[in-house]
């Protein structure tokens, strides 16, 4: 259906049909502006099924001769040719192909043409001043020349700006350059003073509407030579949707009447307008603006065109040196921080401490970092308290790991309450465990924005009526930072990405340096240890496991590992532990195996957690009871000894009054009584087992007393004086016989006491081995740095399987608590002394003891703890 | 001809028996002596009558022999003094002492009464005891109740 556009005149200028000028048809506006006709030929080229109304001004042939007929029979053939020539070539089909420059009639036409829908548009422009291709090729050269020198933006813009001016001749050409709303700030002008300045004017969004951006960046340049134009409509054959035909590509497209009125608010009749494209988008646009009607040939505009292309790619390239420039020095601050972070245990410590650069991470005022809610801020932050809130917005928003934004208050409006320190923010989320961020503050910039012309309300603004004056316009911009670039925002998110990996690492070795700690640990307990799920099965066992051949399959207590009713047990209250999610305890026997006996164990397990509180499995231990058992007897007989070694002490001091008194009353009786009397023999016995008491009080004191406190040297010598003197009686009673047979010079350094008695024991073993009537030998010797003391006997000896037991602690007492200790005891002194005690024995033969010792100091100390 | 009862020796035990028992040897020997069991007793009467010699036990409750013996020097330095004990730690107090320059005499109990009378001779070779004088059974004596 054809579809007309009338212009707009008149005070309100628009027809009602027209609601919104974000529906309006651009593309389709089902006309063209009249500096030229236009043709639509069918897919074979054979026909023109379509053409512009005012096709037959150019070529004075009525429309209805035009419409349906030949193209041969309408168009001169050299045009014709060129055409048909075209569909062999490949290339550019969808693209604007020009032609060349054809004559028809008097004038000459810049030919265009492209395809749409298979169909073939050939637009005929006016030409009304001849240029030459040298002229294009040169203006080229120079540019191109003169863009290696350019270093900035700025100075690339001034000089497009420029060179469109030289080769347009409007009285005015603008640049914009679009923000991130789309509004345009004019950054550069070229003008001769007819118009108005609009330099550093900023125009609002609307003014280009989204879906013209969209068209701009398809079709880089349009113009409106006259801004009074009547459009010619297209006519088509009846099958031709004429009105709906996509003109988007089309150099002659007519444009919207609200622009039109813009054009002539603006007090422009002619405009022209170029797109900078950078990396596919709208970066801004150059205008040209002109009092009066103006026309610019097709091959001026399309040299523009080239021109501003080079400038779009100049402006990436620009960008991208900028960016890396940026993101090479946000990387050295980066990496310096992460440094430190890295290399510290307490990666959030180290953090800490470089607050002031982590400012500069994203060029920012003020920094803070909050780990698990605490805070340390650095240059100007809003309040801890706001800081806190802060945290807590973005606690509420779980699935956030960054934000960032300029006017804070618009996304937070309780945030404009510090606005002056934090109006840009940007947060960034360090932990998916615990409330960790790290945040970038920004101060409120107050700016001034002149806009061009009374901006209107934001949401109403899809105006039917532009505005009428474009006189500068002051807002005083409040709440807003200076923008993060992407470059920051960027930084922010490497250094977030940085952080997580050192987190990341520090937990990854954590975790294995828990794991082998546990490992460790479990190795170095004297029991067996084990990890299960919670159906029992092994997870991990610990070395004394494995040695006990207990294997690593299946469930801790099955696999014939304990004895069946113990299994039995155990599958119940295991059971019952697991359901209730209670320590499990109790008492079993693992089976016999070739190695081990079957033996009893203390079992206790008990569930592990994990964070969140769910149970990650078992860690049990067992625990030898036999061990323990013959452990507990070991030490009670120990205390045993030891307390009797100290009642022995006590009792010699307490002996030596009564002693002392006994002794001057047998004197004082043996002074009244007659001299040769037999009572007078009676009293010397008495004296004589006085002074065999007395000896033994001080052997026993001397033992126990000082001499222990302190390593000395001793003799032999003197050990077995002692030692025969405390056994006199019972030597004498067995009728034993006791041979000293050298050495007693030799030295020895260690406890004199403690040597003593471990003498006495093996003197005292010795003397119950023998017969009566039997002997033993005693002999010590000196070798280097060792010395030896023997003691030998002719007694009944010991078997090999009495020899194997001879120094456990239970096995020996004879009776003889206070004085014989114990081979296990004796065994034990000569090894603390750095000695050796090594029991020959054969039965019916005898047994030899040799207590091997260190002959002097070797300043090696010697534990002397009770043992 | 020297006489030995013109010795007069302070014999200081907290043990009744023991101060009793030596004080009577030393009386049949030929000496003046004085049991005390207490030594601050002892050390009063030093004040009033110094004594010759002193045999003390060391470890007693009111004051120590060590102490007693050194009080006593100071109020009569040419005492002799003798000091028994049953106990360890006498070394160390001795120790003190010599540290302040006294030198005494220690015997470990029980110390035979022919030692003892034997030591005291050692301490002033006129306080020699020639042998203690056995009674014959045809002489009656008497000797001071215990």
């Amino acid at each position: 259906m054809e579809r007309e556009f009338t212009s707009s005149t008149g005070e309100d200028g628009v027809r009602r049909e027209i609601q919104n000028c974000e529906d309006e048809p651009i593309r389709t506006p089902g006309s063209i502006q009249r500096h030229g006709f236009l043709l639509i030929l069918d897919r074979d080229e054979q026909q023109v099924v379509a053409a512009s109304e005012n096709t037959t001004e150019f070529l004075n042939v009525p429309l209805a001769r035009i419409l349906g007929a030949r193209v041969d029979t309408v168009l001169p053939l050299e045009i014709v040719g060129a055409l048909r020539g075209l569909s062999l070539r490949v290339e550019g089909q969808t693209s604007l192909v020009y032609l060349g420059s054809y004559q028809l009639g008097e004038r000459f036409y810049s030919v265009v043409t492209h395809w749409v829908g298979g169909e073939r548009v050939v637009e005929f422009e006016r030409v009304d001043r001849l240029v030459s291709p040298e002229l294009t090729n040169q203006v080229v050269t120079n540019f191109v020349n003169k863009l290696s020198k350019i270093t900035d933006e700025r100075e690339l813009c001034e000089a497009i700006t420029k060179q469109v001016k030289d080769l347009t001749g409007f009285n005015r050409i603008l640049l914009y350059r679009f923000d991130e709303f789309g509004h345009g700030t004019v950054l550069c002008e070229e003008s001769d003073g007819i118009l108005p300045s609009y330099l550093g004017l900023r125009f609002p969004a609307t003014d280009i509407p989204q879906q013209a951006r969209d068209l701009y960046v398809l079709n880089t340049v349009r113009i409106i030579p006259d801004a009074d134009y009547i459009p010619s409509p297209l006519r088509g054959n009846r099958s031709h949707s004429s009105g709906a035909f996509d003109l988007s590509m089309s150099v002659l497209r007519s444009v919207s009447p609200l622009h039109l009125q813009y054009m002539k608010n603006m007090g422009t009749n002619s405009s022209m307008s170029i797109s900078i494209v950078c990396e596919g988008k709208l970066w801004g646009l150059i205008s040209g603006h002109h009092a009066e009607a103006r026309t610019v040939p097709y091959l001026v505009r399309s040299c523009c065109d080239l021109l501003t292309k080079l400038v779009g790619t100049q402006l990436l390239s620009f960008r991208v040196s900028a960016k890396l420039e940026r993101m090479v020095h946000f990387h050295a601050l980066q990496r310096r921080i992460l440094m430190h972070m890295a290399a510290e245990h307490d990666y959030l410590g180290a953090m800490a401490q470089q607050m002031d650069s982590l400012m500069l991470v994203t060029n920012s005022s003020g920094s803070a970092l909050i780990l698990e809610g605490k805070l340390k801020t650095a240059g100007h932050t809003p309040s801890h308290a706001s800081i806190v809130k802060l945290a807590s917005w973005m606690d509420a928003n779980p699935e956030l790991n960054c934000f960032e934004s300029r006017h804070l208050a618009q996304s937070i409006p309780w945030a404009a309450d510090f606005s002056e320190t934090c109006s840009g923010w940007m947060v960034v989320r360090i932990s998916d465990v615990k409330q960790s961020y790290v945040m970038w503050f920004r101060p409120e910039v107050q700016r001034t924005v002149t806009w061009a012309g009374e901006p209107k309300e934001k949401a109403q603004d899809l105006s039917l009526r532009p505005r009428g004056s474009f006189e500068a316009w002051k807002e005083i911009v409040r709440g807003q930072s200076e923008p993060w670039t992407e470059m920051e925002i960027d930084s922010a998110l490497e250094f977030r990405a940085a952080v997580m990996t050192i987190s990341l690492k520090r937990s990854e070795e954590a975790v294995q340096l828990g794991e082998a700690r546990f490992s460790q640990l479990t190795q170095a307990l004297p029991s067996l240890v084990w990890t299960s799920d919670n159906e029992g099965s092994l997870t991990y066992v610990n070395q004394l496991w494995m040695e006990e051949g207990l294997g690593t399959n299946g469930i801790w207590f099955r696999q014939g590992r304990l004895v069946p009713e113990d299994e039995l047990k155990c599958n119940a209250l295991w059971a019952i532990a697991v359901r209730d999610s209670t320590p499990f305890e109790c008492e079993l026997r693992f089976r016999a195996t070739p190695k081990v006996s079957e033996r009893w164990h203390m079992v206790r397990a008990a569930p592990f957690l994990r964070a969140d509180g769910t149970r990650a499995g078992w860690v049990g231990t067992c625990t030898d009871l036999a061990d323990k058992h013959q452990r507990e007897l070991a030490l009670r007989m120990t205390e045993k000894l030891v307390l009797s070694g100290r009642l022995t002490s006590v009792i010699a001091h307490e002996i030596n009054n009564p002693l002392e008194a006994i002794g001057n009353l047998f004197y004082l009786l043996s002074a009244k009584m007659d001299v040769d009397s037999e009572s007078q023999s009676y009293v010397q016995l008495i004296e004589s087992e006085l002074l065999r008491i007395s000896g033994i009080t001080k052997q026993t004191l001397r033992w126990s007393s000082e001499s222990n406190q302190r390593a000395d040297v001793g003799t032999a010598g003197a050990i077995f004086d002692d030692v025969l003197r405390l056994y006199a009686g019972k030597i004498r009673n067995k009728e034993i016989q006791v041979i000293v047979e050298g050495g007693e010079n030799s030295q020895f350094f260690g406890y004199v006491g403690q040597i003593t008695q471990v003498i006495a024991n093996l003197v005292s073993n010795a003397i119950q081995a023998v017969p009566v009537g039997g002997t033993f030998w005693l002999s010590a010797s000196e070798d280097g740095e060792m010395m030896s003391m023997i003691v030998r006997d002719n007694g009944y000896g010991m078997d090999r399987e009495t020899l194997k037991q001879i120094f456990e602690p239970f096995f020996t007492t004879k009776g003889d608590l206070g004085n014989g200790l114990g081979l296990y005891i004796s065994k034990e002194i000569v090894e603390r002394h750095g000695g050796t005690l090594i029991v020959q024995s054969e039965v019916e033969i005898g047994t030899e003891i040799r207590v091997q010792l260190p002959a002097r100091d070797t300043g090696k100390s010697i534990d002397a703890t009770p043992v | 001809m020297y006489c030995l009862s013109s010795v007069r020796v302070f014999v200081v035990d907290d043990e009744v028996v023991i101060a009793d028992t030596l004080a009577t040897i030393l009386k049949i020997s030929g000496f003046t002596a004085i049991a005390f069991n207490n030594p601050k007793l002892a050390l009063t009467a030093a004040h009033l009558n110094p004594p010759d010699l002193l045999i003390s036990d060391v470890v007693m409750p009111q004051l120590s022999g060590v102490d007693l013996a050194i009080q006593i020097r100071t109020i009569h330095p040419g005492c002799k003094i003798l000091l028994l004990s049953g106990q360890a730690q006498t070394k160390n107090l001795l120790r003190v002492a010599r540290e302040a320059g006294h030198d005494f005499l220690l015997l470990a109990k029980p110390v035979h009464p022919r030692d003892l009378l034997k030591q005291i001779g050692g301490q002033d070779p006129r306080w020699v005891v020639e042998r203690l004088p056995q009674r014959s059974s045809a002489s009656v004596g008497s000797v001071p109740s215990l």
